[in-house]
C-alpha cells in the first residue's frame, strides 16, 4: 500500500451569513459594530432583532485519504462545496471542525494569474509567484529556462503581464506551478482558459507528474471527459458532502445519472416553456440504440424520443443540441425538412423519435433543447430540458482525441496521405 | 517530507518554520512594492528624497520666521529635519502596512503563506525610502557644518524603535482593516495629526510647558524617537532624553506590539475569508 499523501477527517467549514433588516453590505464598518453593541447591551433580549444571523456550512463532516499517485478529481455542482475544499486543503483557510494532515509540499492553482502584478514584466512575476508559492530563488533561476519554454512567453519575457493575453497569463501561471515539482498539485477549472495545444500540453504535464515519486494531483472540473482522461479516482460533492468517492468510471457515471434525474423527467409540469400550447411535450428521453441503456457513446446508435400529449398530423418538432460554451446551438435536427429515409414510427403513444446511426458528439455534456411548431408558429419551446452526458468511444473506427477544445462535432471523413 | 497537520481552532506549532521557509518571500514582497512603486514615475526614486525635502523646506520657511522656537543656537532646518525624517518613514510606514492585506486581497484568497509577511513587506518600502532621504540629512550636516559625535552611532537604535512602532501599530491595524474599511479612513488622520502631536517640527518644549504632564506627553512612543534623533544628530544634551518619558514610551510600544501581534495571529487564519 502507497504512503497516505492527505488524511481529512471530519472536516467541516461553516460561514456566518448576516442578513440585515435595512441593506445588504459587504463590509461591516466600525460604527454598525459598536452601534449594534451598544445597541445589543440595552436590548439583550432581542439580540436578533438588529441582525440575523445564518450559519451556513459550505462543507460537512468531510473525510478522505490521499494515497501517493493518486489523482483525484472532484466534481459536483457549483456551490457543492469543491473550492471550499480546495481552499482548505491549500490551507489558505482554517476549516471550522475537524483536522487534515498533508504530506510535503503543496502548490495550489486556484486561479493563475495569483501572485502576478500586473505592472510587472514576465520575467519579474516568474520570480514573484515561485516566491509566492514558496520555491527558494535558487530553485526559481534552475527551472527559469524550463518554465519559460513550457509557457511559450520567451518574446515577451521584458513586457509588464500587464499587456500579456488572458491565454499567455494561463501559461506562465501553470507553467510556474507546475515547475514547482510539489508533491501535492492542486489545481482548480484553470485550464478552460487555455487554447486546446496548451490544455494538451498541461495534460501531458500533469501525467508526467504523476509518475514521478509521491506525487498527487487534485483536480476540479467541470468537464467530465478531462477527469476521466487525468484522474484514477473521483469524489462526488453535493451540497457540502461527500456523497461518492470511488475509482472514476463508477463515480462519473454516478454522477452523470444523477445530474439526468434532475434536469430531465416529467416535462409536463414544467413550466420554463414558452408557446402556444396547442401541442405540449410530455417527456423526453435519450437511449442508446445497441443495448447501453441511457448510457451514450460517441460514434454509437442513438435515439432521442419526445413524447408529445396528443397527435397532431400537421405538427413538426426541432431538436437542439448546445453547449455551455457558445450560446447557439451546435446541431439541430427538423422534423419538417423531409427526406426519404424518414418514417412512421409505430409506438402506443404520440411521439416524436429521432435516430441518429452515430452520434456525431465528441464526449462531454450536452444540452438539449426541444421546440413544437405548427406552421410556423411556436406550440411548445424547452430550451434546457436536461443535459445528456456523452462518454468516449471510436467514431467511425477513428479514436478519439485525449483532451477537448478540438471542435465538439464529428463529421465523417477519410484522410488521402502523400505517397512516401 | 514534512508534514503539516491543520487542525481546526488550533495555531500551528509550524507557524514560525513556515516564516522562516517563506522569508525570501519578505524580500520579494518588498522588491515588488518599490519597483511598482516608481514604476511609472518620471522622477521615479526621487519622489523619495523630494517628499521629505519639500516639507523640511516649508516647515524652514514658516517656522524659521514665525515660530523663534528655542533651537539651542542650531539652525532651526537640522532640528526640523531630525524630527521630519523618522516621521516620514513612521508615517508611510504606518499607511502602507494598514493596507498592505486589503492591497494583496488577491494573493490571500488564493494562497497560502504566512499572511505576517504582507504587512512586514511592505514596512520595507518605507525603510529604503527612510534610507535615501538620509542624502538629504548629510546635506544639512555638511552645509551647517555639524560635526558628528559618537552619539550618531546610536541613531539607528532610534530608528529600531520607529520601526517597531510602526511594525506594532501597522499590524494590528492591517489586520482590523480587513474587517473594517473604517481604519483606511483614520490612518491618513493619525499621519496627519500626528504631525503637530508629536514634537515633529515644533521642539518639545514649545508644546509641552508644564512639566507635569512631559511623561503623559511620552505615551506617544514616536516621541522618544524624535528626541533621539535630535540628540544623536546633533550631539546636544539639550535635547538628551527624559527617562521617566523613554519608559513610557516604551511600555505603549510593547502593548501595541503584543496587541497587535495577538489579534493578528487570531484572525489570520480566516482573512481569505473575511476579505
Amino acid at each position: 500500500m502507497k504512503p497516505t499523501m492527505i488524511r481529512v477527517s471530519g472536516v467541516s467549514k461553516s460561514y456566518v451569513l448576516k442578513h440585515q433588516a435595512t441593506a445588504k453590505r459587504d463590509h461591516t464598518t466600525l460604527r454598525e459594530d459598536l452601534s449594534n453593541a451598544v445597541k445589543q447591551m440595552f436590548h439583550r433580549t432581542s439580540q436578533g432583532a438588529f441582525q440575523k444571523k445564518e450559519t451556513f456550512w459550505a462543507l460537512r463532516d468531510i473525510s478522505f485519504e490521499v494515497r501517493e499517485g493518486d489523482s483525484v478529481g472532484f466534481i459536483g455542482h457549483n456551490g457543492a462545496g469543491k473550492s471550499t475544499l480546495l481552499k482548505l486543503l491549500s490551507r489558505i483557510t482554517d476549516p471550522t471542525s475537524g483536522e487534515i494532515e498533508l504530506t510535503g509540499r503543496v502548490a495550489s492553482l486556484l486561479e493563475v494569474a495569483t501572485g502576478f502584478h500586473p505592472e510587472l514584466t514576465g520575467r519579474e512575476n516568474i520570480y514573484l509567484k515561485g516566491a509566492v508559492m514558496g520555491m527558494r530563488h535558487a530553485e526559481t533561476k534552475k527551472r527559469f529556462d524550463e518554465i519559460v519554454d513550457f509557457a511559450e512567453v520567451e518574446r515577451f519575457l521584458d513586457t509588464p503581464v500587464k499587456r500579456y493575453s488572458s491565454g499567455m497569463y494561463v501559461k506562465l501561471g501553470f507553467s510556474v506551478a507546475a515547475h514547482l515539482n510539489p508533491e501535492i498539485l492542486i489545481v482548480d477549472e484553470v485550464l478552460a482558459v487555455g487554447d486546446a495545444q496548451f490544455q494538451r500540453k498541461c495534460i501531458n504535464k500533469m501525467q508526467s507528474i504523476l509518475t514521478g515519486e509521491g506525487r498527487t494531483i487534485l483536480f476540479v472540473s467541470h468537464n467530465l471527459s478531462l477527469i476521466r482522461t487525468l484522474c484514477n479516482r473521483a469524489i462526488i460533492l453535493k451540497g457540502g458532502q461527500l456523497i461518492a468517492d470511488g475509482d472514476t468510471e463508477t463515480v462519473v457515471n454516478q454522477y452523470t445519472e444523477m445530474t439526468e434525474n434532475t434536469s430531465g423527467g416529467d416535462l409536463a409540469t414544467r413550466t420554463d416553456r414558452k408557446g402556444e400550447g396547442k401541442l405540449r411535450a410530455t417527456k423526453f428521453e435519450a437511449v442508446s440504440m445497441d443495448g447501453e441503456g441511457t448510457r451514450l457513446f460517441t460514434g454509437h446508435p442513438v435515439r432521442f424520443v419526445v413524447h408529445v400529449n396528443h397527435y397532431l398530423p400537421e405538427a413538426n418538432c426541432i431538436l437542439l443540441i448546445n453547449t455551455d460554451k457558445i450560446p447557439t446551438p451546435i446541431a439541430s435536427f427538423n422534423s419538417s425538412f423531409v427526406a426519404p429515409q424518414d418514417g412512421v414510427n409505430n409506438l402506443d403513444y404520440p411521439a416524436f423519435v429521432c435516430e441518429i446511426p452515430e452520434l456525431p458528439l465528441v464526449a462531454g455534456r450536452y444540452k438539449l433543447g426541444i421546440q413544437l411548431h405548427i406552421g410556423g408558429v411556436a406550440q411548445d419551446e424547452i430550451l434546457n430540458v436536461c443535459h445528456i452526458e456523452v462518454e468516449r468511444s471510436n467514431f467511425q473506427e477513428r479514436p478519439p482525441t485525449p483532451w477537448g477544445g478540438m471542435g465538439d462535432v464529428l463529421v465523417p471523413h477519410r484522410w488521402l496521405l502523400p505517397p512516401h | 517530507m514534512n508534514k503539516v497537520l491543520v487542525k481546526a481552532g488550533q495555531s500551528g506549532s509550524q507557524y514560525w518554520t513556515d516564516i522562516w521557509h517563506f522569508r525570501e518571500l519578505l524580500y520579494f514582497l518588498a522588491w515588488r512594492d518599490i519597483i511598482v512603486r516608481y514604476k511609472q514615475a518620471v522622477f521615479g526614486v526621487a519622489w523619495a528624497i523630494i517628499r521629505p525635502l519639500l516639507t523640511l523646506c516649508i516647515f524652514t520657511m514658516i517656522f524659521s520666521k514665525a515660530g523663534h522656537f528655542p533651537t539651542h543656537g542650531l539652525p532651526y532646518s537640522v532640528v526640523a529635519f531630525a524630527g521630519i525624517w523618522p516621521w516620514q518613514f513612521f508615517a508611510s510606514a504606518l499607511s502602507e502596512s494598514s493596507n498592505s492585506l486589503v492591497n494583496n486581497s488577491q494573493l490571500v484568497s488564493k494562497i497560502y503563506f504566512p499572511r505576517l509577511l504582507v504587512p512586514i513587506g511592505s514596512l520595507t518600502v518605507a525603510f529604503v525610502d527612510f534610507l535615501l532621504s538620509g542624502a538629504i540629512f548629510l546635506v544639512l550636516i555638511l552645509y551647517h557644518h555639524i560635526l558628528p559625535t559618537w552619539k550618531l552611532a546610536l541613531l539607528p537604535l532610534f530608528f529600531i524603535m520607529a520601526f517597531a512602532t510602526a511594525s506594532g501599530s501597522g499590524i494590528l491595524l492591517s489586520a482590523l482593516n480587513v474587517k473594517y474599511r473604517d481604519v483606511r479612513m483614520i490612518v491618513p488622520f493619525i499621519a496627519q495629526f500626528g504631525f503637530f502631536l508629536s514634537p515633529v517640527v515644533i521642539p518639545i518644549e514649545s508644546i509641552v510647558t508644564n512639566p507635569k504632564w512631559l511623561v503623559w506627553y511620552y505615551a506617544n512612543p514616536m516621541v522618544s524617537v524624535i528626541q533621539g534623533f535630535r540628540w544623536a544628530i546633533t550631539g546636544r544634551d539639550e535635547f538628551a532624553l527624559y527617562w521617566p518619558g523613554f519608559a513610557m514610551s516604551m511600555a505603549v510600544l510593547i502593548i501595541i506590539f503584543v496587541i497587535g501581534m495577538f489579534y493578528f495571529r487570531r484572525t489570520e487564519k480566516t482573512l481569505a475569508d473575511v476579505i
